[in-house]
């Protein structure tokens, strides 16, 4: 706390306070010179009066030297500072970093102006009032944060053209992220450092626990976001099972979120491909709903699908984008030459849009297969095993005496031991919870997926926690297990042949094994991208001399190309992008990029839960101004001398009308 | 006698009709008009009493011994020659006023009552208290000695600081039997102290006059902003605004007035405040019938 001086050259007034003393004391009339008989009963009555008159006289001269101090400070025009002295006053200027979230979010309209603008004006107010020697930066929070200048500078006026040029952008983003380029920047430079982080402060974007406050660096948020936007958005896409057979229906899931505090209906589009379907969407308030929307498409290929609510106070998030590939039919794989490869081949040639071929050998599979069951694995051709579950295909081991290497891939911690035969035999249940993958069978309209007995059975060792089991004997065994890290590859562990078994021979099997094949085979499409993030697509994903990048206008966009990658040169906004080969102008793959679902969430916190670990909240930026280059206190001062000149009136008054009354 | 400065023929004509009439017996060694303690030989039937040896035989009522075979004695009231002492505070609070001065004006009451006294045929005497000293007049009778008070109390002026209490203790040295006693002060004094010499008076049945003399603008102070109050006694100063000071001035004033009042009246002494604006002959009231 300090105080300073606007016209300190009038400081010689202040000797003026003793004015009103002095000429209390001259001011006073001459008495006349009265001889009277004696003073003993004068002094008695002055005594008496003085007890009364004596407070009313320094009341008078208080009230006279304060009015003439205050009209003294309007003059000197001083400044109160909370914090710290005039900036003119440092050695060095003040060195100011202005965080400024350009996330999604704050495209967000309040009123007549978008969070953006605000928060843009709020910085250019912070920066027109810093002085000529300080510096300043200003980096803006998005997806990779973007500094203005490299270090803080003298040039403010730059930093305000660009904050107007410069819009919001359609990218998620990081404050945090932001912030630690800001405290880099402040580093090492001399004199007061101060951060202010302009930003809507998003719930779940926002931790002050994250924000460290280095020593010597203030950190002031000013949030800029003062009411709640009413917003539903598309949070979530999915098509299911996720890789589809052309033909076969498939279901797209929406997830759709309301984050107004109240409920409402919004209508929904789902198109996939040329095919449209609508819902409607009710959702509660502050929740959100899942709309699921079956599809079939006789054709195979890759199809856009987009899931688009009516508009909103916030149109950006109101469509999430994704893309479904649909195959002609599903080619699988059995290798193994017992009874239970034997079983798994039944099943393939049971189910429709499936062709199940036997392999003689692992080196025969083939890049178009896209499920592969091995009975008996002892743990050859690794290799190929890995390259096919990382392509995307599905596999299911039946593990034999296999290889250190490959029960270290499974997750086992050993071979499984020779199959024994279990008297009697067991019956199989499902483990709670129930999982994901027989949700088909959760309500017994289908029939029991443990139905069925085992009588021989090869204990498998799993690794602790490694796998999910899908199916257990009674005694609690695993037979059917589903690996946590490899989610497309299963572990079998029970014979099904029909002496061993019964299963293969209840009427819910090939239900199960057709469950299996089409839900937990992975999709080969590449999942959404973020708005922002930068697009990645692994060179052997795009089989073309010379690929391109189109966006969503048909412009081809900058790519760069190396051995292994393909990215794209900068952040994408949200849409459809095509990769096509650049000589043939075929497509190569189409990706989607999507606004990040936390950009949503337009609703507004409190200061209770921004401030916190050395963080000083703001309401505006005037506020920071005051406190750099003070409260000008003249205002207050003036007011002070007219309330000390009414006083002195009303004191005066008061005694004179009281002499007037007695006398 | 020759009428002094004081004793215009205007007031010389009022005083005609006017006699000295002591509220108490007086005592004295001449026969006169005045009711006194003593009982003697007058016309007037006062009471019997028994005989004792050394009394005259010549007073024994013989008409009362025919029917009672008792000496007893018939007594009268004796009319004595009483004496009047005037005690003037000449003291320098007392020149203050304007037409007249306070003690111009206790001055002509003085000689008023000393010449009233004189043709009541009385003795009359005078202590006058001039700054710290006292200068002692025995009462007389004669003419000469009147003119005498009179010339004094016309030349003599007011100065120097006095302690009324010390000068009634004084002059109770000097009296020697009951009289009348007349006080003419503007009582700047503690009133406790003033009548604890006045006590000894009281106990010896002296009648106690006292005239408290006041200037008008010491009952209202004067006019004006600020005024520089100089005490004619001691040079003091005190600055004051009588505006401000006026309320609690008199509520002060009548405080010590009512203080003389209260004592005066508990021992039986007359007590009167007289204003040099009223006539000089109400300092006489009380004194004359």
């Amino acid at each position: 706390m300090s105080i300073g001086l606007d016209n300190p050259g009038l400081l010689p007034l202040v000797p003026l306070v003793a004015g009103p003393l002095l000429l209390h004391l001259m001011a006073r009339p001459r008495p006349r010179l009265l001889a009277y008989p004696s003073l003993m009963l004068l002094e008695r009555a002055h005594r008496n009066n003085a007890r009364i008159k004596r407070p009313h006289h320094w009341l008078l001269l208080i009230l006279r030297t304060l009015w003439v101090a205050c009209m003294v400070g309007v003059f000197l025009q001083p400044r109160y500072f909370t914090e710290r002295p005039l900036a003119g006053l440092e050695e060095h200027g003040r060195n100011v970093v202005v965080v400024l979230d350009a996330t999604a979010s704050m495209r967000a309209g309040e009123g007549a102006q978008s969070r953006y603008a605000r928060a843009g004006a709020e910085a250019a107010d912070i920066l027109r009032h810093l002085s000529a020697r300080d510096r300043a930066n200003v980096i803006r929070a998005r997806a990779l944060p973007e500094s203005l200048y490299a270090e803080p500078g003298v040039n403010k006026s730059h930093l305000i053209d660009e904050i107007r040029r410069l819009p919001a952008t359609l990218e998620g983003g990081s404050l945090h992220e932001a912030y630690l380029l800001a405290v880099s920047q402040l580093r090492d430079l001399p004199g007061p450092r101060e951060i202010v982080i302009l930003s809507d402060f998003q719930p779940g974007g926002w931790d002050p626990a994250d924000f460290q406050v280095p020593e010597g660096v203030t950190v002031r948020l000013l949030p800029v976001a003062t009411e709640s936007v009413p917003n539903q958005a598309v949070t979530g896409l999915r098509v299911y099972p996720p890789a589809p057979v052309a033909g076969q229906p498939f279901t797209v899931e929406v997830d759709v979120r309301n984050f107004s505090a109240a409920p409402v209906r919004r209508s929904l589009v789902v198109r996939v491909g040329e095919r449209r379907e609508q819902r409607s969407a009710d959702l509660p308030a502050g929740g959100s709903a899942l709309i699921t929307v079956p599809m079939e498409i006789e054709d195979s290929g890759t199809f856009p699908v987009a899931a688009e609510l009516e508009a909103d106070a916030f149109p950006a998030d109101n469509i999430r984008r994704g893309t479904v590939s649909l195959q002609a039919s599903l080619r699988a794989a059995v290798y193994g030459s017992d009874d239970t490869a034997r079983v798994w081949l039944r099943g393939l040639d049971a189910l429709p849009g499936v062709t199940g071929t036997h392999l003689t050998r692992l080196q025969d599979l083939a890049d178009t297969h896209d499920v592969l069951l091995i009975s008996g694995w002892d743990g050859a051709g690794l290799e190929l095993v890995t390259a096919f579950v990382e392509r995307g295909g599905l596999l299911m081991v039946r593990p034999g005496n296999a290889t250190a290497a490959a029960n270290a891939w499974l997750g086992l911690r050993a071979s499984p031991g020779a199959s024994a035969r279990l008297e009697p035999a067991r019956s199989l249940r499902v483990p709670e919870p129930w999982p994901d993958l027989l949700s088909l069978f959760a309500d017994g309209r289908y029939g029991s997926p443990a139905r069925g007995l085992v009588s021989r059975f090869a204990a498998l060792s799993p690794e602790p926690d490694a796998h999910e089991p899908l199916l257990l004997l009674e005694s609690g065994e695993p037979v059917w297990l589903r690996h946590r890290e490899r989610p497309s590859v299963f572990l079998w562990a029970a014979s099904l042949s029909p002496e061993d078994s019964t299963l293969s021979a209840q009427v819910e099997w090939v239900s199960l094994f057709g469950e299996w094949l089409f839900r937990a085979r992975p999709s080969r499409v590449p999942a959404p991208a973020d708005s922002g993030d930068v697009l990645l697509t692994p060179r052997g994903q795009l089989p073309a001399a010379r690929p391109e990048l189109v966006d969503p206008q048909g412009e081809t966009l900058p790519l760069r190309v190396d051995e292994n990658t393909v990215r794209a040169a900068g952040p994408l906004p949200p849409g459809f992008y095509r990769y096509r080969n650049a000589d043939s102008g075929g497509t190569l793959q189409v990706r989607a990029v999507n606004l990040p679902a936390a950009e949503s969430d337009l609703t507004t916190r409190g200061p209770e839960e921004l401030e916190g670990g050395g963080l000083s909240l703001l309401s505006r930026a005037t506020d920071l101004n005051t406190l750099r280059e003070g409260r000008p206190l003249w205002p207050l001062l003036a007011a002070l001398a007219f309330l000390f000149a009414l006083f002195e009136q009303i004191a005066t008054i008061r005694s004179a009308s009281s002499r007037a009354v007695r006398t | 006698m020759s009428a002094s400065r004081l004793l215009t023929p205007a007031l010389l004509r009022e005083l005609e009709k006017v006699r000295f009439a002591p509220r108490t017996r007086v005592e004295g060694r001449h026969a006169g008009r005045h009711m006194s303690p003593a009982r003697g030989s007058s016309t007037e039937f006062r009471d019997y009493r028994a005989y004792a040896p050394g009394d005259d035989p010549g007073r024994v009522d013989w008409r009362v011994f025919a029917r009672s075979d008792r000496h007893v004695l018939r007594t009268y009231e004796q009319e004595s020659q009483t004496g009047c002492v005037i005690l003037l505070d000449a003291s320098a609070s007392m020149a203050f006023g304007e037409s007249p001065a306070k003690h111009r004006f206790a001055s002509q009451a003085a000689a008023c009552l000393a010449h009233v006294v004189h043709h009541s045929q009385d003795q009359v005497g005078l202590l006058l208290a001039r700054d710290g000293k006292q200068e002692w007049h025995p009462p007389g009778g004669s003419a000469r000695h009147v003119n005498h008070l009179l010339h004094t109390l016309d030349q003599s002026g007011a100065a120097g600081v006095t302690d009324l209490p010390a000068d009634l203790r004084h002059l109770n040295t000097l009296l020697n039997r009951r009289c009348t006693l007349v006080v003419f002060s503007d009582f700047y004094c503690d009133p406790a102290e003033c009548f604890t010499a006045l006590n000894p008076f009281v106990h010896q049945g002296v009648d106690l006059h006292l005239v408290h003399v006041l200037d008008p603008r010491e009952r209202d102070l004067p006019e004006g902003e600020l005024i520089a109050f100089r005490d004619l006694e001691t040079s003091e100063k005190l600055n004051a605004d009588p505006r401000e000071l006026r309320a609690a001035y008199r509520k002060v004033l009548d405080d010590h007035h009512r203080a003389f009042r209260e004592l005066a009246m508990r021992r039986g002494i007359a007590y009167r405040v007289v204003g040099t604006d009223q006539p000089v002959l109400r300092c006489l009231e009380g004194l004359t019938p």
